[in-house]
């Protein structure tokens, strides 16, 4: 549909597509069943089936991309962005290039344990600069000598 | 401005554009804008849940069994429905095929309505077991297992906040699709004449099933941390 302003050639179709019912049904039918798909592998334990340490991890990654799938679709058929401009789909693929951008704050979530703060060049620093763990520790003395552990991120996080 | 005295003109091309193909994009990229910022908008939120989520997997597990998956998925079918509907809605205001357009938009109003009954009695039951987050929230110890409360109450925190905000998105929807729908039963030209306001409504609907999309598995199916990689937040 981008069409150079040089362009002398206009096509005279009223300046939009009609899609068939049956595209639409067909978009529809098809979120439908991943919608089951979601739920069906929301019941499966992929920790037993694949791996132990990560399948929960993959229990999750399964679920977002399937929504990611989902969006795609609908994104792509039911708002028209197939059919659409270049400047049309630049625009629709900016909102969802800035989320993996946004999500890169992930990144200073796990290098801050490795953060030294109080002092800096002695061995008595601290973990963390910022508290993570708000629980029943929390704010609790630490004794001369003692290693402050409160505000370490638990390493089965990671 | 003289177009404007004249009234009646809609869909005719205006002069700062070169044919009509341009000029609907113009409209459909600053649709597109608005709802980058929404995306964004909604981004922030989904990045908070995930370091929560990531650091009290466990107790979060446990929170979320309070959620029911069935009342979620209900919802989830009926935003799709309702999705479905505005898309066609859209084909036949393309076919300036009015009674088409008002059946389709009024099934889309009943959809939402009935995704913000069903939203209503969720939230009661929460709100009944004292589990909105703030000096009221005071759950029944006995249902979390020895969850830490203070992740419990991060979750619901979190819980109200998106699926809160996304409600508030559906009831603007239904304040917007009501107004695109009395101006289609009014015959009103704009609309009539020119699909692409009913286009620009359809982008705002859909984007609104997409949050849902992530909020449903995020929310009410979450995979349980210890039974397979015995991971966890303590």
């Amino acid at each position: 549909m981008a069409k150079s302003p040089l362009s002398a050639v206009h096509d005279d179709h009223g300046g939009h597509h009609i899609h068939n019912n049956s595209m639409y049904v067909k978009t529809a039918l098809t979120l439908a069943g991943f919608m089951i798909l979601t739920i069906a592998a929301a019941q499966i334990d992929f920790g037993h089936m694949i791996s132990k340490q990560y399948g929960y991890w993959i229990n999750n990654l399964i679920a977002v991309l399937i929504a990611v799938v989902k969006t795609y679709i609908v994104v792509l058929y039911f708002m028209h962005v197939k059919w659409a401009s270049s400047l049309g789909k630049l625009f629709a693929l900016l909102g969802f290039f800035f989320i993996p951008v946004l999500f890169s704050v992930w990144t200073d979530f796990y290098f801050r344990q490795h953060e030294p703060v109080a002092h800096w060049y002695n061995n008595d620093y601290v973990e963390s600069a910022t508290p993570r763990i708000i629980g029943a520790t929390d704010g609790a003395k630490i004794a001369p000598g003692e290693e402050n552990t409160q505000n370490r991120i638990p390493k089965s996080v990671w | 401005m003289s177009h404007a005295a004249h009234g009646d003109e809609f869909n005719v091309l205006k002069f700062q554009y070169e044919d009509m193909d341009q000029q609907n994009d113009s409209y459909i990229v600053g649709m597109w804008t608005f709802l980058v910022t929404e995306v964004m908008f909604f981004g922030m939120l989904f990045l908070t849940y995930s370091l929560y989520r990531a650091n009290y997997q466990n107790d979060w597990f446990t929170a979320h069994e309070q959620l029911d998956w069935k009342l979620g998925g209900i919802n989830t079918a009926n935003l799709l429905f309702s999705s479905f509907l505005m898309a066609t809605a859209v084909r036949q205001a393309q076919l300036k095929d009015r009674k088409g357009v008002l059946l389709r938009l009024a099934g889309v109003l009943a959809c939402a309505f009935g995704f913000l009954v069903i939203k209503y009695v969720e939230y009661s039951g929460k709100y009944e077991h004292h589990l909105f987050p703030g000096p009221g929230f005071a759950p029944d110890v006995t249902h979390f297992h020895g969850a830490n409360l203070d992740h419990v109450q991060l979750f619901f925190g979190l819980y109200f906040a998106m699926t809160g905000l996304h409600g508030v998105h559906v009831l603007v929807g239904i304040l917007v699709i009501g107004a695109l729908a009395m101006m289609w039963f009014k015959g009103k030209k704009i609309v009539t004449e020119d699909y692409v306001p009913t286009e620009l409504v359809g982008l705002y609907w859909h984007f609104v099933d997409i949050v849902w999309i992530f909020l449903y598995p995020l929310f009410y199916l979450m995979p349980n941390p210890s039974v397979g990689s015995g991971g966890g937040n303590h």
